[in-house]
């Protein structure tokens, strides 16, 4: 369990060490409970169930096991560090930022966040950060042997990792990505991968680069496939429901370089491409075409029932879903990770961040962009004014939509539901407009 | 004019380069500029939106704030020239050199604007021609210009500090004290005495300037008017918004020893070690990558044990945590110092959440009253 | 010239002013009533109706302290304390042995964690909006047409919490529409908004520290509902001495019975 904090002064404890957390924490670390977990997913395997779904519920559960049961070194990782580097090394990422939206999912968010608001953090800072080091303190997560962030995106996915650290007394390490691309960034970022990779494997025990050729086939494999599945996404109705696309985009943090990516990718392609031959589309009659910014409410919403059942609007495609990147090249993997890292369309001027919106609405036929604006979330909320002004002289409606992924108390679902309905209103008497 | 928004970019470049350069300090942000950030968002950040017009801007990678306004300002054209100066956030070697060379790219950027070499340049990486403005500089002896406005800036720090020992002695106020570091921020943004020739050089007109302001400023104020000496507390943050917090903590009877914080005085309170016969860009990026730590860095223990220094050189009995509204690194950086110093025995912590004129409403002073009180008590 | 060996707490709150009259350290006379927009006269009017009820004047009285987000409105006070220190040491006196301090007030809440000899340690206060304090429950009450003294009555006929996740009032208020079109039933609802207002402060709570033996003062300590909901969520007694809403007035008065020894 993590060092908290002294308590010479204050007989400090931690919030949100319920009962229910100390029982899900020591099974989570139980061997049989793996062992059901498997013959659970093998029976869900042989009573049908989507074939996707399945590979991607075997893969954390993999992953899992050998971070709960202390099997590979588990090493947390902030969103955007190239996970290739951890699983290259033989070990399991772990990413508190996506754990946190798990932990809303199971309905886990109200005791992280409880623990991370006894530590001081308060509650104007993102829920994703504050959840994650809640979860961590109170051993929902697994233990990490050490901590890598990339100092992209935003400020608090790097700090809260750090505190994360901190609490655990493990080894730290920070990818400090320059902010624009040029041969000397570059470089400096390559060499900063290099060292990171040389310090886990120096004070890690288990860990080794030998798999790093590996690691890097098992990325590019999985981004053909998963560029495929992009041009899926781009039939009109859309194959695949957004909000599950909204949840998925924990794999597209998570798991480049794993050995499992690829084989959730290319059944995920398969499965789109079988329901467009069936033409058995998720959103029955799909009116209106959305890009969808940001992550999402990971709790029980209505908000999607509202959107695409109700009002018929599709999620085509989300921000965080764009591929960025050029193949890596196993021959020189610290640069191709470097040169991924540095084609972030988040970072940098916000021009190319633009330039990628730009583009998702006119190769996926958008008709309205949200941005979910998540409470706390300085690194989006702060283009807001740009964006939209972007969309308008494109001639885009946008909507920037206040809420929460993962603290309810800062959503207000009916203001939320009301606000997309006169978005879609919005759009529709464009559209009648345009038409006359 | 420059208008500087991070403590780690020099001053010594556009003094070297005698253009008037100043860290933005407002009194909040223009109510008329209010829809290009959210109102949830940094106060600082939403204060430096202003249309500079002809000016210069000059951003840091300082944090999620400071990025979105080099974004608002260039996507707006609020600014001439807006450049960015990419600061990493540790300081090895590998850190010094990449810092170095931005560092010279800037000098030549600033160099260039001013000759009108550089168009309204947007793009931070291609600016038209930069052997040609690397001629220039060289031409202008930059080097040997820089050399001698780290001297100055040296005899300007330390001009500032002496008035910071007055207030650590209770000698001059704390109000007082940030009053004068904003009266030498500006006399570096004054075109009348920054074009003066002499201006960058040690002992010249500059340096004479700011030590009859700072030896007035210091002479005309009475000290504090106390019986006896008060409570003393150290204050700690990312930036202060303005003097309000200060002036309310000393209205609440506590005496503020020390000030740590990037407005005003992460930047003035550091010497450089002057190597001579090396790059002088090196020497610049070394200085300011090693000064006092700013809570964006990643630097291990140096800031905790820095503060931990401060408090115990001082003797102070509590310390108050100054953190803009909605920043980030200011609320992580809290939860370090508040658990990190109590387990080196240091509990009395306070963290205000400030915004512009913050000091003057009932809440803080409630606050900063009831930790006197708690003071007190022990 | 003031003589007589009368001392006065005066605790301007933002919605409710109190105070509290000692003499040789005991409570003779207490008086409150609601705030007014001129802060000044309605802590006169207090003084007055804590003096009229004893058959008193200004001049029996040795000394005043004063406390409260109009602390320094009070003309008659001899010296201002905050409400940290105040309800700190008025509890204390209501409570023996009190080392938390939960007060909820009508626009703001504060935690009080003291040390062993009954000294502030630490605390925190939420004064940025209205939510989850006085004024929350009472648009809510307003809301759901009940009266607030029927909380606790609700509470214990409720079998479950409803989910009520905010405490923000514009946000709970429609969560509280919803539920109730859902035909959710009003005890239950009920219960579920005393939850939020608990979960809220436990956050809090443990950020000071969590140490028996914890006492609620302040208005919204007379709400039943809110106290039965912090208690099984701290799974601890929360104690509501019987004049908890003058904690901070009595514990002004006890200070100005020290500071007149003094003098």
């Amino acid at each position: 369990m993590a060092k908290t904090v002294d308590t010479r002064q204050s007989p400090r404890k931690v919030a949100g060490e319920t009962r229910r957390i100390k029982i899900i924490r020591t099974l989570a670390r139980k061997k049989w409970v793996h062992n059901v977990a498997g013959l659970v997913i093998k029976r869900m395997e042989k009573r049908g169930a989507t074939e996707y779904r399945i590979a991607a519920i075997r893969a954390f559960a993999d992953d899992l096991r050998s971070a709960y049961r202390k099997e590979k070194p588990c090493i947390y990782t902030s969103a955007f560090v190239p996970n290739e580097l951890v699983y290259g090394l033989g070990g399991v990422p772990f990413l508190p930022e996506a754990a946190s939206g798990f932990a809303a999912a199971f309905g886990f968010a109200r005791e992280s966040l409880s623990a991370s608001e006894s530590l001081w953090y308060p509650p104007d800072l993102c829920s994703f950060h504050r959840a994650g080091v809640g979860a961590s303190v109170i051993g929902l997560a697994p233990q990490p042997d050490a901590v890598v962030v990339s100092s992209q995106l935003c400020d608090g996915g790097k700090r809260s990792l750090y505190q994360v650290s901190k609490a655990f007394d493990c080894p730290f390490y920070i990818l400090d990505v320059p902010y624009t691309e040029s041969p000397e960034s570059l470089d400096r970022l390559a060499r900063q991968i290099e060292e990171v990779a040389e310090g886990l494997e120096r004070e890690v025990p288990g860990l080794s680069g030998d798999h790093m050729d590996e690691a890097i086939a098992n990325s590019n494999s999985a981004r053909s496939h998963y560029l495929d599945l992009c041009d899926l996404r781009r039939y009109i109705p859309s194959p695949w429901r957004g909000r599950e696309a909204l949840n998925y985009v924990v794999m597209f943090l998570w798991s480049w370089g794993s050995p499992w990516l690829t084989r959730f990718y290319k059944a995920l392609k398969e499965h789109s491409e079988s329901i467009i031959q069936q033409g058995e589309y998720p959103v029955k009659n799909e009116r209106f075409r959305l890009a969808w910014s940001n992550l999402r409410p990971y709790y029980t919403t209505r908000l999607f029932d509202y959107l695409e059942d109700e009002l018929g609007a599709s999620i085509a495609f989300e921000e965080f879903s764009y591929m960025y990147w050029e193949p890596l090249d196993a021959n020189d993997p610290y640069l191709s990770l470097a040169k991924k890292i540095m084609s972030n369309p988040g970072w940098g001027p916000i021009e190319r961040r633009l330039e990628v919106i730009g583009k998702l609405v006119d190769e996926f036929s958008i008709d309205g962009v949200v941005q979910f604006a998540q409470w706390g979330c300085r690194q989006y909320n702060g283009a807001v004014s740009i964006l939209s002004d972007y969309l308008r002289r494109k001639g885009i409606p946008f909507l920037s939509l206040a809420g929460d992924g993962v603290d309810e108390r800062n959503s207000g679902e009916a203001q939320s539901l009301t606000r997309l309905g006169a978005f879609l209103e919005l759009i529709e008497s464009r559209d009648i407009r345009s038409s006359r | 004019m420059i208008h500087l928004a991070c403590s780690y970019i020099p001053y010594e470049i556009p003094l070297a380069a005698g253009i008037p350069a100043a860290r933005g300090i407002f009194e909040g942000p223009l109510p008329s500029m209010e829809g290009y950030l959210p109102r949830d968002f940094c106060p600082y950040a939403r204060a430096f939106i202003r249309n500079y017009k002809d000016d210069t801007v000059v951003i840091a990678e300082s944090c999620d704030a400071m990025r979105r306004v080099y974004d608002v300002l260039r996507y707006w054209n609020l600014a001439r020239r807006v450049y960015f100066v990419d600061v990493p956030r540790t300081c090895n070697k590998d850190a010094v050199s990449f810092y170095a060379e931005e560092l010279k790219r800037l000098a030549f950027r600033l160099i260039g604007s001013q000759k009108s070499l550089c168009q309204e340049s947007k793009d931070l990486r291609k600016p038209q021609g930069l052997e040609e403005l690397q001629e220039l500089a060289e031409l202008q002896g930059l080097s040997e210009r820089l050399m001698l406005s780290m001297a100055t800036m040296n005899e300007i720090r330390k001009e500032v500090s002496q008035v910071f020992r007055l207030v650590s002695k209770g000698q001059l106020s704390a109000a007082k004290g940030i009053e004068i570091a904003v009266g030498v921020n500006q006399a570096l943004a004054n075109p009348g005495l920054i074009e003066e020739p002499s201006a960058f050089v040690p002992g010249g007109i500059l340096t004479q300037r700011i030590k009859e302001m700072t030896s007035k400023a210091t002479s005309e104020t009475d000290p504090p008017n106390r019986s006896k000496r008060r409570i003393p507390v150290g204050v700690t943050g990312t930036c202060l918004l303005d003097p309000s917090l200060i002036e309310c903590i000393e209205n609440a009877g506590l005496d503020v020893v020390f000030i740590d914080s990037c407005i005003p005085l992460r930047t003035l309170d550091f010497i450089i070690d002057i190597k001579e016969k090396t790059d002088p860009f090196h020497v610049l990026a070394e200085a300011y990558l090693s000064k006092v730590p700013c809570p964006r860095m990643f630097k291990g223990t140096a800031r905790i044990e820095h503060l931990y220094k401060l408090a115990s050189d001082h003797g102070v009995k509590g310390l108050i945590y100054s953190a803009p509204k909605f920043c980030d690194q200011a609320y992580y950086d809290f939860i370090e110092i508040k658990h990190g110093l109590r387990e080196m025995g240091m509990g009395y912590v306070l963290l205000l959440e400030s915004d512009y004129g913050v000091g003057r409403t009932g809440q803080v002073l409630t606050r900063v009253e009831a930790f006197r009180e708690i003071l007190e008590s022990v | 010239m003031r003589t007589g060996s009368y001392v006065m707490g005066i605790d301007v709150g933002s919605s409710v002013t109190k105070g509290v009259l000692l003499s040789d350290g005991n409570i003779v006379s207490t008086f409150m009533l609601p705030t007014g927009t001129e802060l000044s006269i309605t802590a006169e009017e207090c003084i007055e109706g804590l003096l009229k009820d004893r058959g008193l004047t200004k001049k029996d009285v040795l000394y005043t302290v004063s406390t409260g987000y109009g602390r320094t409105q009070v003309k008659e006070a001899d010296k201002t304390v905050t409400e940290i220190t105040c309800h700190s040491r008025g509890a204390k006196a209501l409570a023996s042995g009190a080392r938390l301090i939960i007060d909820i007030g009508g626009q703001d809440s504060k935690v009080i964690r003291l040390d062993e000899d009954g000294m502030v340690a630490d605390f925190v206060m939420n004064d940025k909006c209205a939510a989850g304090t006085g004024r929350f429950l009472e648009v809510m009450a307003e809301r759901l047409g009940v009266s607030l003294f029927d909380f606790g009555r609700m509470w214990k006929t409720a079998k479950r919490p409803a989910n009520i996740s905010s405490t923000c009032t514009v946000f709970a208020e429609s969560e509280v529409i919803s539920l109730l079109s859902a035909g959710i039933a009003l005890d239950t609802i009920i219960r579920g908004l005393c939850d939020a207002v608990a979960e809220r402060l436990l956050g809090m709570i443990h950020r000071v520290g969590l140490v028996p033996r914890v006492v609620m003062t302040g208005g919204v300590s007379k709400n039943e509902g809110v106290r039965l909901s912090l208690e099984k969520k701290l799974a601890l007694k929360v104690t509501v001495p019987e004049m908890s809403q003058f904690a901070g007035a009595y514990g002004a008065a006890i200070i100005a019975n020290e500071s007149a020894v003094q003098r």
